[in-house]
């Protein structure tokens, strides 16, 4: 009976779990006869796509279904066309005398609070999760508290009773949120709402204190309220907190003027010098260019827990350190997503680490996209100048924004999420500060700011609505309406208005409504219902209003919105067998394709692959096959689904059936055909083919009620790393692994499920098509591109769940990640499991060290290497690819070289690090001695960035000559490189041609560096001829450098003039810039003191000097060592000129 | 917690020309000194308890009006013996509905255990009392030579108190549980599945260790345990409260059963005045109610709301409707 319920639910697009299953069954011999009563009670949502998480209600349907009577399929259009539902706008007002006719147009609404988008979305709760690091506490030596493990052994020790107390352990960190209130920003206050509600419970922090942020003007100020235009101005000074334990955490979309002329940037300064700050950007990662908190990323490396982020030692990812240099104070930019989150938390409560993480990127303000104000001029010129200006994105949303106005900001949301991609939150912005729109209330301060209302003047509307058709209008009400409808109860509100004949309000109901409800909702809302009263049809009313005939609203071709929701992935059930059908297969249906290439479909899996739908399959000689073709849901995406079918095919032909299915054929036509992959069935019984299909790990658990023998845990284990490692061996990172992909037959493993597979490190562009629940998905790998540690965390989490018994997260039953004890499983192997789902990747054990593992404890040979680096190891591999075939991965083996050298070098390990650094040199030079041209590109740029990274390896490790060499091959390569293009190269040579002369006069080679450094400010003051945008700093470095090179000679005069040049353009450089080199600037000055003290000159050395510590006082005068250092010398030589002058004086 | 301040100009000074009788004025603010009779407090602001045939002393009964809908949820979730998760806007009812149940199925006090991010399920399971143990041990064995027994140490809390094997289950609440840490939902879910934990401090006795009897809620009850293991034999009434927006991991919510209570319209607003306040309570305060439906979604008022400006109102107080909600009654949510 069971099994047939199941059936008609999951026909239905309803999935229960196995525990949801029984209570239905248990419920529905509880209930009396005749109601349907918790059909009745059914939430809204339950009528609407998020039924399959509803599933206490959904209960009583399966009694119902069981009457063989099919619940009814809410149609998409079908709450428009219900007669009842009722128009939703976002603004009423109030209604004027109670005896006076209302106007035409006009009808009476009651207030209702209708449920908002949510702004963090499904992440809510790994974001609650990624915050975990900052949860620490520390020992507060004022607060005492009893220590009573130590009070019950002084007292069982002497007989006295007397008490030991302890410092409290008190949370670490305040926090101060401070949410910019700008104009554009009442668009994101409910994320602000949410970031703060997250950080609130995290239990992470002291208190939250919550500030206003004004940044419209040069100098930010700071409110104790945001959005309310009252309440006491601050400076952003009160946030500085001497005792570094305040961390300043900041909200804004980088709109306003202060983001870009630098205020902000001084006021970060400031934060970032105190303790940990950090920005959250409300906008999605790939508008940040466009704002004013633009961000790069950066490796980032610290030396404690929390501290100022001005402490932080930047580095460039890639380059070594003396050819890019991070030279402000830095401030991570971070998406409010669990990942992003994540990596900055580790970062900030680690001892000690290394990340890549965006920084803002003050130096470069974006070019700011275009938001066009049209505010001047009559109503049809502003649109007309907005169309031409603004994206034609935001153009189609500000027609559909004006078909609903006057709207709030919760409204515009929810239309421009109901539109959907291509439009974005950017073009809301566009939108919105377009000058199109003005707001309605005078008397804002004193509402909250989702209830501030904003409208069009009604020529501009009219205008704009031309532009989309009324049936594309009505699509996207009708979006909203199931968008509200799927949120009603489990989301924040926004105040809105229906009609309703009781109310006293009134509304322009001539078709203005964003939604429509129905009653069901309305009854939801407090809104009494209104069957009996007749409400005039929506349709019509939309209609009339547009003065033309439509035909009836396309009710098929709505979006997906089903489809996406009840993609639930790792929670199916097999269905039962169909007849003549083996377990978890079923009858092939109408549409299904009967032949694919020389394979007949049998059937089709009852299994949950939503995208790829699996057949059981024969081909001529009878072999039987399992063939994968994408759902039909992919007829219009064919790229997708090639795509899709690709990268399996490749996947199997890599595994060549080891580990993995055998691959029988493959079909990706680009005609418009069903493109499919077709690989030997797996056989529950290895080689025999009469046996049934082989198990999946879940179907494996149910058949040992939960409790697998350790022989077979052994087994399953040994198998499925097996498998895992061969596929890392070869390339491939599954990405996907969840029980139903791992097929265990009786005597190995096999994976499936590869068609989002990475592959040579490339992620697969469609890995949302077979998503995994974060039980298998690591918060803080989701983000970045996926490694073999990811699949190393699955392998873990399966393992330890399928252990247990159970399919869940083992972290959340086990939160201590205490090894789980199991009788039989040897603790050794229980840690290494454990070990896997360590935060930081790096941690994790590769899969070939499992593989070990498990052969030892199963008895098998040797373990694997105890201890392998997983770069290390990635090195390797990538080592013997490019031993077999140079030209297809030399390049990038290079690279990775590269960038291992570097990150070997951050953590002081100078051999490696050069040994890393020489190779690549090697192999770049290999690739290019296959070339015909000795500088062909890329590899001789490769080649001469590899030798300038080797000399600096060099010179740390004090092998002065060898890296004198390798510069100078570095610095021939680029001249002629510059030669051939001067734009890219120029840059490359001069620091080259900067570090050689270094080099040179150490090496006592004067005249040489003198050489060199000169032709270094020959090419920056060609640069600044060429392109009187460029900065100068460059040319100013050089300057500086070659004063140096001619006071080695005692050419004081030209020294003087070097360098007093340099200090001139510093001088010079825009505010932004200045800030980015300031210790350079602060060097030079210092140089030029010396030299015009040696003149004799001693009262403008010394107003240099003080320069010098001005420019230090403004930049951060302590904290970094470089800084230190230069501070040093400063004092040094003032102390060193007032001698002189004293000296002076007293002849 | 809120940062939000008052709107001004609606400070609630009540002038005499607006104010109610002689009897309104309490505290004047003349700096006399004078003997007041307080008057009655709202029915729910009255913490005296009142005494049953029984003796038992339990608080006075709060009405509590619930639509069939939810009723029918309320009875799902009783029979499957699984917690009965609400959620719902502000004032709506929901930790008001745990009481109700134990009321109307006569299940004692309601045991509450309300939820902040300090929350650890450890806290409420037990406490124990190691040093006030030892203290008096070493002082008693100097007296007499005997121990106190160590029951007398251990207090169960909410949690722990609702799963102790009794023929009648109690009523539990976890109350406001969108407080809490994000693992505390997945703890809990543990503590449900299995209906039981351990004392560990009593799994060391000896297995011949009489059962321990340890302290409950109730000053006199004490519930004996044996070898450290607390176990229920019927799974107590768990009532959870959250404010919907607060996402929940999938597992723990499949093994609850979800309510999400509607906002309560005119009709059984109407109800739940008249309950508190007694039918002629809503004799004039038909502005009052329309105003509050007119701001209800606007001002983000609450039910409760409602209730003491309608007290108030009945107690003499003079302010027209709006000035009464808005100005005494300021709203609840802040801009961030
Ligand atoms: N349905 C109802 N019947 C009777 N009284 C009610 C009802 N709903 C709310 N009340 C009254 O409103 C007040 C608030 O109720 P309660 O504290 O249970 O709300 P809540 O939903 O828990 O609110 P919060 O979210 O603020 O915790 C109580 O005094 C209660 O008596
Ligand atoms: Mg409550």
């Amino acid at each position: 009976m069971i099994s047939r319920v199941t059936k008609v639910l999951a026909e239905s697009g309803v999935e229960l779990s196995h525990e949801e299953l029984l209570d239905a069954m248990w419920l529905a011999g509880k209930l009396p006869r005749d109601s349907g009563p918790l059909a009745r009670s059914t939430s809204v949502s339950a009528a609407t796509s998020e039924r399959h998480s509803e599933p206490h209600h959904d209960g009583p349907k399966a009694s119902k279904a069981e009457t063989a009577e099919p619940a009814p399929e809410p149609a998409a259009a079908e709450s428009m066309g219900e007669p009842s539902a009722r128009p939703l706008l976002a603004s009423a007002q109030p209604s004027s005398d109670e005896d006076a006719q209302a106007p035409a147009g006009l009808s009476p609404a009651v207030a209702v609070r209708a449920p908002d988008s949510s702004t963090l979305g499904a992440g809510q709760l790994r974001l609650g999760k990624s915050l975990r690091p900052l949860r620490q506490r520390f020992p507060d030596r004022r607060q005492q508290e009893l220590d009573v493990t130590r009070t019950v052994a002084a007292i069982a020790d002497t007989g006295v009773p007397e008490t030991v107390t302890r410092a409290v352990r008190t949370r670490w960190l305040s926090l101060a949120l401070v949410v910019d209130d700008g104009v554009s920003m009442v668009l994101w206050q409910r994320l602000a709402a949410d970031v703060r509600a997250l950080m609130e419970r995290a239990g992470a922090f002291r208190d939250v204190r919550v500030y206003g942020l004004d940044t419209r003007s040069g100098t930010p100020s700071l409110r104790t309220s945001p959005y309310h235009h009252r309440g006491r101005i601050l400076t952003p000074e009160a946030l500085c907190d001497p005792t570094g334990n305040t961390l300043v955490l900041v909200v804004s979309d980088g709109v306003g003027e202060a983001w870009r002329d630098g205020g902000m940037r001084r006021v970060t300064d400031r934060w970032g010098r105190c303790g940990p700050t950090a920005i959250i950007q409300a906008l999605p990662s790939r508008l940040w260019a466009s704002t004013g908190i633009g961000a790069r990323r950066w490796q980032v490396t610290t030396h404690r827990r929390g501290g100022p982020t001005r402490d932080w030692h930047v580095t460039d990812p890639e380059l070594p350190p003396d050819l890019v240099r991070f030279n402000s104070v830095p401030v991570p930019v971070l998406a409010p997503t669990p990942a992003a989150v994540a990596d900055w938390a580790w970062l900030v409560a680690s001892p000690g680490g290394t990340a890549l993480l965006p920084l803002w990127d003050a130096g470069r303000p974006g070019s700011s996209r275009t938001v066009v104000d049209a505010r001047d001029g009559d109503a049809a010129e502003a649109v007309l100048r907005f169309r031409e200006a603004a994206s034609a994105e935001a153009y189609r949303l500000a027609a559909h924004v004006a078909a609903v106005s006057p709207v709030t900001p919760p409204v515009m949301r929810l239309v421009q999420a109901a539109l959907g991609s291509p439009t974005d939150l950017g073009h809301l912005m566009e939108v919105f500060l377009g000058g199109l729109m003005h707001g309605l209330d005078a008397d804002g301060a004193d509402r909250l700011p989702h209830h501030w209302r904003f409208d069009f003047t009604d020529d501009a509307r009219s205008v704009l609505l031309s532009a989309v058709s009324p049936r594309e209008l009505l699509r996207t009400a009708e979006a909203v309406t199931r968008r509200i409808e799927a949120a009603v109860g489990r989301a924040p509100v926004f105040p809105a208005w229906v009609g309703h004949p009781d109310g006293a309000a009134v509304i322009d109901d001539t078709g203005r409504s964003f939604a429509w409800l129905r009653d069901q909702v309305l009854t939801r809302l407090g809104i009494p219902s209104t069957d009996a009263r007749p409400a005039v049809p929506v349709l019509d009313r939309t209609r009339a209003h547009e003065g033309e005939t439509r035909d009836s609203i396309g009710a098929g071709d709505s979006v997906g919105f089903r489809d996406s929701a009840a993609a639930r992935t790792d929670e199916v059930y097999d269905d039962a067998p169909g007849e003549n059908q083996p377990a978890g297969w079923v009858e092939l249906l109408p549409e299904d394709p009967v032949q694919l290439g020389r394979f007949r479909l049998r059937a089709r899996s009852a299994r949950g692959w939503p995208h790829l739908t699996m057949y059981l399959a024969e081909d001529e000689d009878g072999t039987v096959a399992t063939v994968r073709a994408p759902a039909p849901l992919y007829s219009r995406d064919p790229e997708t689904a090639r795509a899709l079918v690709r990268t399996e095919a490749e996947c199997l032909t890599r595994m060549r059936g080891t580990g993995a299915p055998a691959l029988l054929g493959v079909a990706a036509p680009t005609t418009g055909e069903l493109p499919w992959v077709a690989a030997r069935c797996v056989h529950r019984r290895g080689d025999d083919p009469s046996s049934p299909p082989a198990p999946n790990l879940r179907t494996i658990l149910d058949e040992h009620e939960g409790t697998v023998p350790e022989e077979l845990f052994l087994r399953i284990g040994l198998g499925l790393t097996e498998a895992v490692a061969l596929a890392h061996a070869r390339g491939l990172v599954h990405g996907s692994l969840a029980p139903r992909a791992v097929l265990v037959t009786d005597r190995d493993v096999r994976l499936i499920g590869w068609a989002t597979a990475t592959v040579d490190r490339v992620d697969s562009a469609h890995r949302d098509v077979l998503p995994l629940s974060d039980t298998y998905l690591e918060a803080s790998d989701s983000g970045r591109s996926l490694t073999p540690q990811s699949d190393v965390y699955a392998v873990g989490a399966l393992l330890l769940a399928f252990l247990s018994g159970q399919w869940s997260d083992p972290r959340a039953d086990n939160s201590e990640q205490g090894p789980l004890t199991n009788p039989g499983i040897a603790p050794v192997l229980l840690r290494t499991l454990w070990r896997c789902l360590e935060n930081d990747p790096a941690r994790r054990p590769s899969a070939a060290f499992l593989v070990g593992a498990f052969a030892h404890a199963s008895g098998g040979p040797a373990p694997g290497p105890t201890s392998v680096e997983l770069v290390a190891e990635d090195v390797r591999r990538m080592r013997n690819a490019a031993r077999q075939n140079m030209s297809t991965y030399g390049l990038e083996f290079a690279r990775l070289l590269h960038t291992f050298s570097n990150q070997l070098a951050s953590q002081g390990r100078r051999e490696e690090s050069l040994a890393a650094a020489r190779e690549s040199v090697e192999v770049n030079q290999e690739l290019l001695s296959a070339e015909d041209d000795a500088y062909s590109m890329p590899f001789s740029a490769d080649l001469a960035a590899s030798l300038s990274n080797l000399s600096v390896r060099l010179g740390e490790a004090g092998r002065a000559r060898e890296s004198l060499d390798a510069v100078s091959e570095a610095e021939r390569l680029y001249r002629e490189l510059k030669r051939r293009d001067f734009g890219d190269f120029a840059l490359g040579h001069s620091m080259t041609l900067n570090n050689l002369s270094n080099r040179l006069a150490g090496a006592g080679r004067h005249s040489e560096a003198l050489q060199a450094i000169e032709e270094a400010v020959l090419i920056g003051r060609r640069r600044a001829e060429l392109d009187t945008s460029a900065v100068g700093d460059d040319l100013a470095r050089s300057l500086t450098n070659l004063g140096s090179r001619l006071g080695d000679l005692r050419r004081w005069g030209e020294a003087r003039r070097a360098v007093a040049e340099a200090v001139q353009i510093y001088g010079a450089l825009p505010s932004e810039e200045a800030r980015r080199v300031w210790m350079d600037h602060a060097m030079s000055l210092n140089n030029l003191a010396v030299l015009l003290a040696d003149a004799g000159d001693h009262d403008d050395a010394l107003r240099l000097v003080n320069a010098s510590f001005a420019v230090l006082d403004q930049n951060g005068g302590e904290g970094s060592r470089a800084a230190l250092e230069i501070q040093e010398r400063s004092r040094r030589i003032r102390s060193w000129l007032e001698d002189l002058a004293a000296r002076a004086r007293g002849q | 917690m809120t940062t939000s301040e008052p709107p001004a100009g609606t400070s609630p000074v009540l002038s005499s020309s607006n104010g109610g009788g002689d009897d309104w004025w309490l505290f004047r603010g003349d700096g006399e000194r004078r003997e007041v009779s307080f008057p009655t407090a709202p029915p729910w602001r009255r913490f005296d308890q009142q005494e049953t045939t029984t003796g038992e002393r339990v608080p006075y009964p709060r009405p509590y009006l619930i639509g069939p809908d939810e009723v029918e949820v309320v009875n799902a979730a009783l029979h499957l013996r699984r917690p009965l998760l609400v959620t719902g806007q502000p004032g709506t009812g929901k930790s008001s509905l745990a009481h109700a149940i134990a009321h109307e199925l006569a299940l004692g006090c309601v045991l509450q255990w309300p939820v902040n991010s300090r929350s650890t399920l450890q806290d409420a399971l037990y406490h124990y009392d190691a040093v006030g143990r030892l203290r008096e041990a070493t002082l008693q064995r100097d007296a007499d030579g005997t121990e106190p027994d160590i029951g007398q140490y251990i207090r169960l809390a909410p949690l722990g108190n609702a799963l102790v094997s009794r023929e009648r289950p109690r009523v539990l609440l976890i109350d406001e549980l969108d407080k809490g840490d994000v693992d505390l939902p997945n703890d809990l879910l543990t503590v449900f599945e299995e209906g039981e934990f351990v004392i560990s401090e009593l799994t060391r006795l000896p297995a011949s260790h009489a059962p321990v009897h340890v302290r409950t809620d109730d000053l006199d009850e004490t519930v004996p345990v044996t070898r450290g293991r607390v176990r229920c034999s019927e799974f107590p009434v768990v009532v959870i409260t959250s404010n919907g927006e607060r996402e929940f991991p999938p597992a723990f919510l499949r093994r609850c059963v979800r309510l999400d209570l509607p906002e309560p319209n005119e009709r059984r607003l109407r109800e739940i005045v008249a309950a508190h306040l007694g039918p002629d309570a809503l004799d004039d305060t038909d502005d009052l109610l329309r105003e509050f439906l007119e701001r209800r979604a606007e001002g983000e008022l609450a039910t409760d709301q409602l209730l003491n400006a309608v007290f108030l109102r009945k107690g003499g107080v003079n302010l027209d409707a709006a000035s009464l909600l808005q100005g005494v009654l300021h709203r609840l949510g802040g801009a961030v």
